[in-house]
């Protein structure tokens, strides 16, 4: 009796084990085979190191000649164009791409994959925007060709936007260094982002993965912003002393564009790090 | 009999050994890398593995290298028939064009329901209840009239006992 229960004790014991040797063994399996052993950070993004170079000794003739892989870059024909939408700013820094589309007068900010009526922003050149629909493929680029029909108007457009900027550039005065800003224009380009688009480029830094600024790509001429001191080739650095490591600095300015009193932004001008201070009125 | 037993056991034991002994963290990091294809990092949390989940500490989310979002902690516990995710303290950042806090979100998943979420959160919105549905590809959220929805308005429709919102992945 005592022996049947001992029996039955030990092969119990042993199920017990088999199942958890069987278990383990098949987790480690599927572990080395499928699972990655590290995590993506933003710092490294899963980048792993060998921890072992292989040298070869062989003489430079003895080598086999590797001849370069060449990949031609292939750009997905658009088979549509998209109506009622206009592509006013691309913004690329790396893999990552921003882009600006107006839509019946209204501002979209679009990354990759961010939606805007059904069309999913798959890609970015220079000067174009792919989207996806329904399993097609559409195209925006950028500053559209008008028709003849409509370059008169434009022309005129133009000239008023000319007189209309030479206005609002004298309600910005330079006093001590001090750049006095009027809330109502402020206000004007931070609730119109396709207009302070056109006046002024900045493109984001990274530096690693993570954001280091903004470089001032171009300032338009007579335009207000050309009356704020910052320069072709500037980098700004910080607002308010904060370093722009990330889209909340900025957001957070347009976001208190009613509230905010003043204003210091820390640039980099040919090396040399300089403050350019603002006070809005 | 004795072998009757054994199956017995062996059927008890496989499920709660396979939970038990499951990589939790190499097959969180598998999810980071399926995130990260889609510009979706999650960064500086501290994983704690436990006997039958994990808990995720401080993690930031960041979408194409920006910082959208944190939370206090995440915490997944599963028995495969019975799962559970709570998010705790979660925060889209500072100066987002949208703000929103989720003092605390449930997720539920049972053997019951197998095609089905269930989600009950606290949030700055108000409060939320929903459902995900794995088979038509559907989230669909009510949410009550307690919390401000400012920002979130052309996300949302008004019914007659709050808010609703409707999408597809």
């Amino acid at each position: 009796m005592n022996q049947d229960s001992n029996n039955t004790f030990s092969s119990i014991a042993i199920s017990i084990l088999l199942v958890f040797a069987i278990v383990k063994i098949g987790w480690v399996t599927v572990e080395k085979l499928y699972l990655p052993a590290h995590g993506v950070d933003l710092d490294n993004q899963g980048v792993k190191k060998n921890l072992y170079y292989r040298y070869r000794l062989a003489s430079k003739a003895a080598l086999p000649k590797i001849k370069k892989e060449i990949k031609k870059k292939v750009i997905p024909k658009a088979v549509s164009t998209m109506n009622n939408m206009h592509l006013v700013g691309v913004y690329s820094s790396g893999a990552d791409s921003i882009v600006t589309i107006v839509k019946a007068g209204k501002s979209h900010i679009l990354g990759i994959s961010d939606k805007l009526d059904g069309f999913v922003l798959k890609k970015t050149t220079a000067t174009k925007a792919y989207f996806e629909k329904g399993g097609k493929e559409y195209l925006l680029e950028l500053f559209e060709k008008k028709s003849k029909n409509e370059s008169t108007i434009t022309d005129i457009e133009k000239v008023d936007t000319f007189d209309k900027n030479k206005e609002e550039s004298k309600k910005i005065k330079v006093e001590d260094g001090v750049v006095y800003i009027p809330r109502d224009m402020l206000k004007d380009y931070t609730s119109n982002i396709s207009k302070a688009v056109k006046d002024i480029g900045l493109r984001p830094i990274r530096k690693g993965n993570k954001m280091d600024g903004y470089k001032v790509r171009y300032v338009r001429r007579g335009t207000p912003i050309a009356k704020l001191g910052l320069l072709r080739g500037d980098i700004i650095k910080a607002i308010n002393g904060d370093p722009i490591t990330d889209l909340a600095g900025p957001m957070e300015m347009i976001k208190s564009a009613d509230t905010i009193e003043g204003m210091t932004l820390t640039i980099i001008r040919r090396n040399e790090e300089k403050e350019l201070e603002y006070e809005i009125k | 009999m004795q072998m009757v037993k054994n199956i017995i056991i062996v059927m008890i034991l496989l499920p709660l050994f396979a939970i038990m002994l499951m990589p939790k963290k190499e097959i969180y990091y598998k999810l980071e890398e399926q995130l990260k294809q889609k510009s979706i990092v999650i960064s500086n949390e501290k994983l704690k593995d436990t006997l039958f989940g994990l808990t995720i500490e401080h993690p930031e989310i960041y979408f194409n290298g920006a910082k959208v979002a944190r939370a206090e902690s995440i915490e997944i516990w599963s028995l495969l028939a019975y799962t559970d995710i709570d998010i705790v303290g979660a925060k889209i950042v500072e100066g987002m064009p949208i703000h929103a806090d989720i003092t605390s979100a449930n997720i539920k998943h049972t053997i019951l329901s197998p095609l089905n979420l269930e989600l009950e959160a606290d949030t700055s919105l108000g409060g939320v209840n929903g459902d995900i549905s794995l088979m038509d590809r559907t989230v669909s959220i009510a949410i009550d009239n307690n919390g401000s929805k400012k920002g979130f308005e052309k996300y949302l429709k008004k019914g007659k006992e709050g808010w609703k919102y409707e999408s597809r992945f």
